[in-house]
């Protein structure tokens, strides 16, 4: 069995390579329409993907740390914050593809993601209130 | 004991999930503001108060990716290093400190504008206090790490 660790190592440089994925789109719309840097409007195509690159880095900010906390402290099921971080990459890979061709349509892909960082949000409270009774244990 | 069971790294973690949490709070407002104005994404302007919310939301990820990293560091280096016990929970009263201020950000902001900057102080007071607490600790770690 691989370790947890390694596991969720590996789904965070696969999250790292989606945000950097994401960032992508920000710069083929700005050479296919012509708007230089610092400008962040313009067309609809640079402004889609500018959200879509600044969604993905808030979302990031709160998965990370949560897949973290849940792999340092929910020892019961190992392998379950990967999984939950695959699914947030999957999430955002729906998300991005969804919001560039239509705004409206990105609900499907957020609310995965979302579910995910939930699952460990939850995982990771039941982890560290584990931790602490079995540290404080007399 | 293993550094990630000690109390105060523990109390960190809960922490750090309430400080995402909290972060999360400002995204939903960006959201209420958007149904409340009829704001339709990818836009980003419009009326004050969404513009507020998004100021307040893109601040708080600002400030989160300086604090969570210091945090973390304070409470591995500085916390372990205190012979006092209740200095080694200077890091984790800080680190909620942080969301207070935060907190107090947000609503002044939303009510506003120029209502911010108590609550922007008050993180941010957090925040220079992480970073001494993670520089002391780094040191004296490293103090006793080499003397050996």
């Amino acid at each position: 069995m691989v370790p947890a660790t390694i596991l969720s190592a590996a789904v965070t440089i696969l999250a790292v390579l989606m945000l950097f994925y994401s960032s992508v789109p920000v710069g083929r719309a700005r050479s296919k329409h012509g708007i230089a840097a610092p400008t962040m409007t313009g067309h609809a195509d640079l402004e889609r993907a500018v959200r879509v690159h600044m969604n993905t880095l808030e979302q990031f900010a709160i998965f990370v740390p949560l897949l973290w906390i849940a792999t340092s402290y929910f020892a019961l099921v190992g392998w379950l914050p990967a999984a939950l971080g695959i699914i947030w990459i999957v999430g955002r890979f729906i998300y991005m593809q969804a919001y560039l061709k239509d705004p409206g349509t990105r609900s499907l892909g957020f609310s995965i993601t979302l579910l995910a960082s939930l699952g460990l949000l939850i995982l990771s409270v039941i982890g560290v209130v584990m931790a602490w009774s079995t540290a404080t244990a007399p | 004991m293993h550094t990630t069971a000690m109390p105060v790294t523990l109390v960190t973690g809960f922490i750090t999930v309430l400080a995402l949490i909290f972060y999360f709070w400002t995204g939903m407002g960006v959201a209420t503001m958007r149904g409340k104005h009829k704001v339709d994404a990818p836009t980003m302007t419009g009326p004050l108060e969404f513009e507020s919310a998004v100021r307040v939301q893109m601040n708080t990820l600002e400030r989160l990716v300086v604090y969570l990293p210091l945090l973390w560091l304070a409470t591995i280096y500085f916390s372990p290093a205190m012979t006092i016990v209740y200095l080694s929970w200077l890091p984790a009263l800080l680190g909620i400190i942080w969301i207070i201020g935060r907190w107090m950000y947000m609503s002044g902001y939303m009510a506003a504008p120029n209502k911010r900057s108590s609550g922007f102080l008050i993180s941010g007071i957090a925040i220079i206090g992480l970073l001494i607490c993670a520089i002391v600790g780094l040191v004296m770690t490293w103090t006793a790490v080499s003397a050996v």
